[in-house]
């Protein structure tokens, strides 16, 4: 599901990501973890096509991130969602309209849109927000927005930046259950996070340490599982 | 699904947003169009001015007194058939009766009537800003010459100098001037139209990191583009009529007599058309500028 090989990437002169070799298969859930500025977030970056590689190689969903002509990204985009560390959504407009705007790109028939937007926001604790604007939203709100608003779609590959950084522990448990039910219907997941607790309750789950943009750890062998 | 309603209804959509932005780029596009307008308005009718007044050349055809009438008159309906503006014909009679007719009354025609010296003529008048070719002055001339019976042809040199040198100088700065003032508008209103919508560059990049394909989130930039090109020269165009209405007879006094023309139609609608492309154009390359 996700291939990366001796993939580096640098801003200006400074080395972000230094030779990463990775493979997840498709329903791993990966916890991704590393000081700040480990380069957790320019890796989910490259590998939604936001930023280009530079060297190396990187394939995610079938879809060869080396090739891929920017007409063609939003192909990938709709197999794989992101949920932003600054959230990216749309402050002027309802938590609805941003949770539904990526089945409305899609062309999905209102009453799809309808049953799929509310159960997501009912599993979210945001159905009493439904109407309100999204700079009116808490941080844990809008946070829970753009999770919301990555699953949706039901994706393929669902990374996720940081995802709980705004909320209490309650919330943080709250999210990942709903992260669960996506990854027991065979959604890829990459979670970047910080929080300890959160990953020792998910024994099963592979952890990759990122330090400097170097892998200073992983709890599974990094080249031997296939795409 | 009709998703290009969709997206039509998304672009109108948009121009209902960020109310104010949008009156902003709006009041400039107008003013930006109608100064444009004014400018060719002016242009326009200076040059009118200068084809209907400078460009003509008349050439005064003399044929021999021997030739027959018909014959004559044969060449006179040939000649009327080129490129040219008018032609005047006078037989020996009738140009003895003009003659006369401009003398003072107790001279006696009776003698002259009897052997009439005046040979048959005609005045010819060519624009020269409506025919085609290299010289058509002279190629006119050489024509007229050449025709069998035709004594000489005179016209006045200087005339046909002011005339070469009127129309060398309204094609060499009518048609550059135009095409300038378009680059400027469309330069003027393609940045405004685009500083207009980077504002929703937000919009536009976590519509393309959702999954939107190029082609629907660019379909309605250029719907609300177009529209406001087209808006902005409609209004702007009605500024010009009014305003054209109020001046339009300021000139309209003797010894001047000049009414000034409004713009023909297909020039409103190439100013019209040129706008909604430069409002489509700059809403592209505001779309295009942003990186997934
Ligand atoms: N656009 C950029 N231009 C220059 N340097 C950048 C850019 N984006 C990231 N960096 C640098 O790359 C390094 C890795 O950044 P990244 O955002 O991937 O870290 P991170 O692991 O997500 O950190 P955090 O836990 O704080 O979110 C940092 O040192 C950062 O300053
Ligand atoms: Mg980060």
């Amino acid at each position: 599901m996700i291939r990366i090989r001796h993939l580096s990437h640098s801003f200006g002169r400074f080395w972000a990501l230094k030779n990463i070799t990775l493979s997840l298969d498709k329903g791993d859930f990966l916890f991704l973890t590393g000081p700040s500025g480990a380069g957790k977030t320019t890796l989910m970056r490259i590998l939604h096509g936001s930023i280009p590689v530079q060297r190396g190689k990187a394939e995610i969903a079938g879809f060869d991130l080396t090739s891929t002509s920017s007409r063609r990204l939003y192909l990938l985009r709709r197999q794989v969602a992101i949920v932003f560390q600054d959230f990216r959504i749309l402050p002027d407009r309802s938590v609805w309209e941003n949770v539904a705007l990526p089945l409305v790109v899609r062309g999905m028939v209102k009453a799809q849109i309808q049953k799929r937007v509310r159960a997501v926001l009912r599993g979210l604790s945001l159905d009493k927000k439904t109407w309100s604007l999204c700079r009116e939203i808490s941080g844990g709100e809008q946070q829970r927005v753009a999770v919301a608003r990555a699953v949706v779609v039901n994706p393929k590959v669902l990374l996720a930046d940081e995802p709980t950084g705004n909320l209490d522990k309650k919330l943080s448990l709250q999210l990942l259950e709903v992260f669960r039910q996506f990854h027991i219907h065979g959604t890829t997941i990459v979670f970047a996070t910080h929080n300890e607790e959160l990953i020792r309750s998910q024994p099963k789950a592979k952890i990759l340490s990122l330090k400097e943009g170097d892998i200073v750890n992983a709890n599974w062998p990094l080249t031997e599982s296939g795409t | 699904m009709n998703v290009f309603g969709h997206l039509l209804f998304q672009g109108l959509i948009n121009l209902g947003r960020n109310k104010w932005a949008q009156i902003f780029t709006m009041s400039a596009v107008i003013f930006v169009s109608f100064l444009a307008g004014l400018f060719l308005l002016l242009l326009f009718n200076f040059n009118l001015a200068v084809t209907t007044t400078q460009d003509r050349l008349q050439y005064q055809v003399y044929w021999d007194r021997e030739m027959p009438g018909e014959e004559v008159s044969e060449q006179w309906s040939e000649i009327a058939s080129w490129e040219i503006e008018s032609i005047k014909t006078f037989t020996p009679e009738q140009a003895l009766h003009v003659l006369l007719d401009s003398m003072s009354g107790d001279f006696d025609p009776g003698h002259l009537a009897a052997s009439n010296p005046l040979p048959p003529t005609a005045l010819v008048e060519i624009s020269l800003g409506t025919t085609e070719g290299d010289d058509p002055a002279r190629e006119i001339l050489n024509r007229l010459e050449q025709l069998p019976g035709v004594d000489r042809v005179s016209y006045n040199p200087m005339q046909m100098d002011i005339a070469r040198t009127w129309l060398k100088i309204t094609s060499r700065v009518f048609w550059p001037l135009i095409g300038f003032m378009f680059a400027i508008t469309g330069l003027v209103v393609a940045n405004t139209l685009k500083l207009n919508q980077i504002n929703r560059k937000d919009e536009v990049e976590i519509l393309s990191l959702v999954g939107a394909s190029s082609g629907y989130i660019q379909f309605p930039l250029l719907i609300t583009g177009a529209l406001q090109g087209l808006v902005g020269g409609f209004i702007s165009v009605l500024l010009l009529k009014g305003m054209h209405l109020l001046v339009k007879d300021l000139l309209y006094f003797p010894p001047i007599w000049v009414r000034i023309e409004f713009l023909p139609f297909w020039y409103i609608v190439s100013l019209l058309a040129a706008l909604t492309a430069v409002g489509i154009v700059s809403s592209f390359l505001a779309g295009n500028g942003e990186d997934g």
